[in-house]
């Protein structure tokens, strides 16, 4: 276990020191911020017209592209699940899609499908439609292996078939689970939907691409602000929509029973007394409660957004019908043939690109972890502070880390040492919303005792606090490295370095081969590190 | 049992052995009994001592490693696919565990035991005819719970959910209910007043009933007929008019082991 540890420090360490960033290295390198934010200044949004389609088409790509998702992910969630499906290699087959596609980053399936379907919203739908396959239908697998098995065995004792049993046993019990893991989907979809203009796939990256390109720095920095605030918008909706389906009110004390110390027997006299309804003029169909209005709403929501997406972009229903066909196709010429594609200096990329990822996981710990105890509600010295820390990181986390790739490689110039800085930024917030997220879920009682011996806050949040959440700092530590590899790999399309630029040249001048074979390389790593996740955070827990 | 020699037999169980964990614990050995039509049944014994495990025999949720059961006149040992599905729609079956769908409300519950006369598979209660729902209300109202139609059944008591599996049980107009514990997870006044609605439910549609209980006297109260089990023997087989003694009934109770440990642990021993 130990020397697990030390060598993933160590890695990380001589990455930080190969690369040449470190956490003061935004301190030394200000006065070239500063100059690019001097430039930058004031930021500004010209041609709002384009602009606002621009946005409306990333929305309705994310949207869209996520309905195509669940359609996918559905069946494949079922087939997946081992209390659904008894026949191994069939789970197996479901399972591999599930992997691989959650394995190639959706910028990387743009990349490909901008080059067959040419630049526009259509390879950005389909792109971050197969991607999101990949999470939901290990999402969907896992709730549907975690429902209770009794009120499915119920409903076979009353000798329904095999059909009745999923729709009336199995259905009820995971649509919550489902809506609420495609409406995070969407939340998430959104956010890569606003940079995979950035590789000629329609919605606001192409026009940071243009500005980009034209150094009109005002404008690129005023569609960034932008960007960070409809992605905050998203994110609020969809949290508040998520928990308003998935809550429920299950406890029938009323307030003035919590008033009088709780409920007493008296309340729950329901069960002496039966009492009798007149069968004959009693309502058969259901009362419009909270959470039907809820569930109907927000299907009809749901059909006029679809409806929306294709009469307001320029998408056509039978453009993505034609296209969705070809994908299988796609693939398959992805797949090497021989190793002539093979160059001596993708082993340095590769190299570069694993070490990328190590030392932004790294960069963002050291900061996080501290970071997360002052936003976490019931560790945090005071109030404001767990205020002002949760809103900062809202902020944070809002920064498409490719947008902040493409203002750092400005300012510093190409290489690795812009992309893992960015790669960083990015995933700080998301850790310290991680941490932040788990040690509000530890216990009071450890704390008490702590406290009760006379220790001072600090020594409490050692000595009380750490002990409970280190597991859960460690296995996040572990998933936060995971996701930097990934993102690594397509740092280099815009020139953070690694392996991302031969991605991106791969695909100008149509290499399939190429870039198939590098992408079964990137497979492999980043599969081999959630292996060794996996086994780390096994033994710990 | 003399009483009812010549009516049909609902139940025969001939011979049962079912061994668990590659037959290193024996949870039945030898088990034989009939039940005729119209008999009110009670399995009684100690946890573990091969109740629920007899209970899922007949209906086919267990398969016995030895012996025969027959319910309603068909082999099930072996039986699968559509008939199996056509035996379970006549047998009702009782869970200790209540088994219903907590997000839905109750008369979808209780609206999931029709679904053995439908084709194709249902979701929400408005798939299902008016007349079932009406028949469904009718089933909740007898259960007490009639106004409480759609509310959901994860927020009812537990006394209350059993009596919507209940009601789903007689949705299915079975002429035999099986069940399993259904008081067990319940407080001893709520457990009286659900053991009243099934057998009085049961005795009105003239069901015939085997249920195993885990106290004495509620069994006392309501079967017509006790039935002994201990480490998965039949120790005791009695109708209850005629006055049966209570040293009897406690001697199926008996443990094996005078220092009160689990009975468990002595199987193996049993079973060498």
């Amino acid at each position: 276990m130990w020397i697990v540890g030390i060598s993933f420090v160590s890695i990380a360490l001589y990455s930080i020191y190969d690369i040449g960033v470190n956490p003061l290295t935004l301190y030394f390198e200000r006065d070239d911020i500063g100059n690019l934010l001097g430039r930058m200044w004031p930021p500004t949004i010209e041609e709002f017209g384009p602009i606002w389609n621009s946005v409306l088409d990333t929305f309705f790509m994310a949207f869209v592209g996520t309905t195509i998702a669940v359609i996918v992910a559905v069946p494949l969630g079922f087939l997946a699940a081992s209390n659904i499906v008894k026949f191994a290699p069939l789970r197996w087959v479901a399972r591999g899609i599930i992997v691989f596609t959650r394995a190639i980053p959706d910028l990387v399936f743009a990349l490909i499908f901008v080059r067959v379907y040419s630049i526009g919203v259509l390879p950005g739908v389909l792109a971050i439609g197969l991607h999101a396959v990949g999470m939901l239908g290990k999402l969907f697998a896992d709730s549907i292996e975690q429902i209770q098995r009794a009120p499915r065995e119920g409903v076979v004792a009353t000798g329904a078939s095999r059909s009745q049993e999923l729709a009336a046993g199995v259905l009820p019990q995971i649509i919550p689970s489902f809506i609420a893991a495609a409406l995070y989907r969407l939340d998430i979809n959104f956010r890569s939907a606003t940079l995979l203009g950035l590789v000629g796939a329609g919605g606001i990256g192409l026009q940071i691409r243009a500005y980009q390109g034209a150094l009109r720095y005002p404008e690129l920095l005023g569609v960034t602000l932008l960007i960070i605030v409809l992605i905050v918008v998203v994110e609020v909706v969809s949290t508040n929509v998520r928990s308003t389906i998935l809550g429920h009110n299950r406890t029938s004390v009323s307030f003035l029973q919590k008033l009088k110390g709780g409920p007493s027997a008296a309340d729950f006299r329901v069960d002496t007394g039966p009492r009798h309804v007149d069968i004959t003029t009693a309502s058969l169909t259901p009362p419009w409660t909270k959470e039907r209005v809820t569930m109907y709403s927000f299907g009809l929501v749901s059909i006029v957004m679809l409806y929306l997406s294709f009469s307001l972009t320029d998408m056509s229903v039978l453009d993505l019908l034609t296209g969705l066909p070809e994908i299988p196709q796609v693939l398959w010429k992805l797949v090497p043939r021989s190793m002539d594609w093979w160059q001596s200096m993708f082993f340095d990329d590769l190299v570069e690109t694993v070490l990328m990822g190590f030392a932004a996981s790294f960069l963002a710990l050291v900061v996080a972890i501290p970071t997360g105890f002052l936003a976490a509600r019931n560790v945090a010295p005071a109030r404001w502070i767990y205020a002002t820390a949760r809103v900062f990181i809202l902020g944070v986390r809002a920064l498409p880390d490719l947008v902040v790739a493409v203002i750092f490689v400005a300012a510093l110039g190409l290489g690795p040492k812009p992309g893992v800085l960015a790669l960083a930024i990015g995933l700080y917030g998301f850790a310290t919303k991680l941490f932040a997220d788990s040690i509000e879920e530890v216990s009071n009682g450890p704390r008490d005792g702590v406290l009760a011996t006379g220790s001072t806050r600090l020594q409490e949040s050692f000595s009380g606090v750490l002990p409970q959440v280190m597991p859960s700092i460690v296995s996040n530590s572990l998933y936060l490295l995971d996701v930097s590899i990934r993102s690594s790999t397509v740092l280099g399309i815009v020139g953070g370095g690694g392996i991302g630029f031969a991605l991106l040249q791969g695909a100008k001048l149509l290499k399939w081969e190429m870039l198939g074979g590098l992408l079964i390389i990137i497979f492999l790593i980043v599969y081999s590190i959630e292996l060794l996740a996996g086994w780390v955070r096994k033994r710990i827990i | 049992m003399e009483a009812t020699l010549n009516s049909r037999l609902v139940v025969e169980v001939k011979s049962v052995t079912k061994t668990f964990d590659n037959r290193r614990v024996t949870a039945l050995n030898d088990v034989s009994f009939s039940v005729p039509e119209g008999q009110l049944a009670v399995i009684i014994g100690l946890s573990g001592s091969g109740k629920s495990t007899l209970l899922r025999h007949l209906n086919g949720m267990h398969q016995p490693d030895a012996g025969n059961v027959r319910v309603l006149g068909t082999e099930v040992v072996g039986l699968s696919g559509g008939a199996l599905r056509e035996l379970r729609r006549n047998v009702g079956f009782v869970f200790q565990s209540f088994n219903i769908v907590g997000r839905m409300t109750c008369l979808e519950n209780v609206l999931t035991g029709a679904l053995g006369r439908l084709r194709g598979p249902r979701y929400g209660v408005l798939s299902y005819p008016k007349s079932l729902r009406r028949e469904a209300l009718e089933q909740l109202d007898r259960v007490g719970l009639g106004d409480r139609a759609f509310q959901r059944t994860d927020t009812l008591s537990g006394g209350q959910q059993q009596r919507v599996a209940i009601a789903r049980t007689l949705m299915q107009k079975p002429k035999v209910v099986l069940a399993d514990e259904p008081v067990a997870s319940l407080d001893p006044e709520i457990s009286g007043q659900v053991m009243d609605v099934l057998f009085r439910s049961c005795v009105e549609d003239s069901i015939t009933v085997l249920c195993s209980l885990h106290q004495v006297d509620l069994a006392l109260g309501w079967a017509n007929r006790l039935i002994g089990l201990r480490d998965g023997e039949v120790v005791l087989d009695s109708p209850v008019d005629t006055g049966i003694d209570e040293s009897t009934v406690m001697e199926v109770y008996r443990r094996l082991d005078p220092t009160g440990q689990k009975t468990e642990e002595y199987r193996p021993s049993m079973a060498s």
